[in-house]
């Protein structure tokens, strides 16, 4: 049996090392080439986007109205802060998607 | 030999999801469902339901209306205070104070509402699905749909509830300890 950096040989094969990279580094890409494609063709990549684009719309357009140049002062922070509860106290997510409204027999069934 | 193998794993992987986006009809959709329920029903109750059906399509779409309006709702209201938030966080980046508990909520909170949207996104295809089969001709799909609706309904709840709770939380995770820091 003799041993050398590109050749490791036994009595009945030879295998070639440079080969051997050869071979990895070409599944590896092949791997790499597969995920980037299910990335970019998944729900997530998706999302990644509509949310970039959202926030960039958000950035630019749609806070036109708002000011968005004046320093926060504490009791703007307050302010808003407070404001938060009493603007959504009126959604009762319990009654409004409740089960029963789907009920079969709800549905006539 | 080896070769041609991974090439027919790399054309699947291509494929697959090629094939999962040709457009699929509302009763294949109800009919897949059927399949994944495996629920039997018997002679009688299949009979039932293909009289009763009909009417059931007009509750499906008061329904369908009234779920549509709560969610537009929600969206125009919770849409706004984000709006307010971030105007908050660009005053706060422009005079160089640290906001990045506010980003975090912003996040936070766009990432609920996009669950919250796709939950009626899913709800709604599901019910126009429903109502624009010949139930009477299909009762076990039929069945099989209003079984999911169920299941629909719940996870719309939770998604609503998902943002509900993010905002209602946002004073004292977010505000109040924001506007502390900035009297300091």
């Amino acid at each position: 049996m003799s041993l050398s950096f590109l050749n490791i040989k036994n009595n009945e094969k030879t295998t070639n090392l440079g080969w051997l990279i050869v071979v990895t580094i070409t599944i590896s890409l092949v791997m790499v080439f597969i995920s980037l494609y299910i990335f970019f063709k998944s729900s997530a990549y998706d999302t990644v986007i509509q949310i970039r684009s959202a926030n960039q719309k958000l950035a630019e357009d749609d806070l036109q109205g708002y000011d968005t140049k004046s320093p926060v002062q504490s009791t703007d922070l307050q302010n808003h802060a407070n404001s938060i509860q009493p603007r959504i106290k009126q959604f009762n997510d319990q009654e409004d998607f409740s089960l029963e409204l789907v009920d079969p027999t709800q549905l006539g069934l | 030999m080896k070769y041609v193998m991974l090439l027919v794993l790399l054309l699947l992987v291509i494929a697959t999801p090629a094939i999962a986006q040709q457009k699929i009809s509302p009763l294949e959709r109800l009919q897949t469902l059927y399949n994944q329920q495996q629920t039997t029903y018997t002679p009688e109750k299949l009979a039932d339901v293909s009289i009763r059906c009909p009417e059931s399509q007009k509750k499906l779409l008061v329904l369908q209306r009234q779920n549509n309006l709560f969610v537009q709702k929600r969206i125009s209201v919770y849409g706004d205070l984000q709006k307010e938030m971030k105007a908050l966080e660009l005053r706060l980046a422009k005079q160089g104070a640290d906001a990045s508990e506010l980003d975090l909520l912003i996040g936070k909170q766009q990432v609920a509402l996009e669950a919250f949207q796709d939950s009626q996104k899913n709800y709604d295809i599901l019910i126009s699905d429903l109502r624009s089969i010949n139930c009477a001709e299909n009762p076990g799909f039929f069945l099989a749909g209003i079984s999911e609706i169920y299941k629909q309904q719940q996870k719309l709840k939770e998604a609503a509830n998902a943002v509900f709770v993010i905002l209602y939380d946002s004073p004292k995770t977010t505000f109040y300890p924001l506007s502390e820091r900035l009297r300091i």
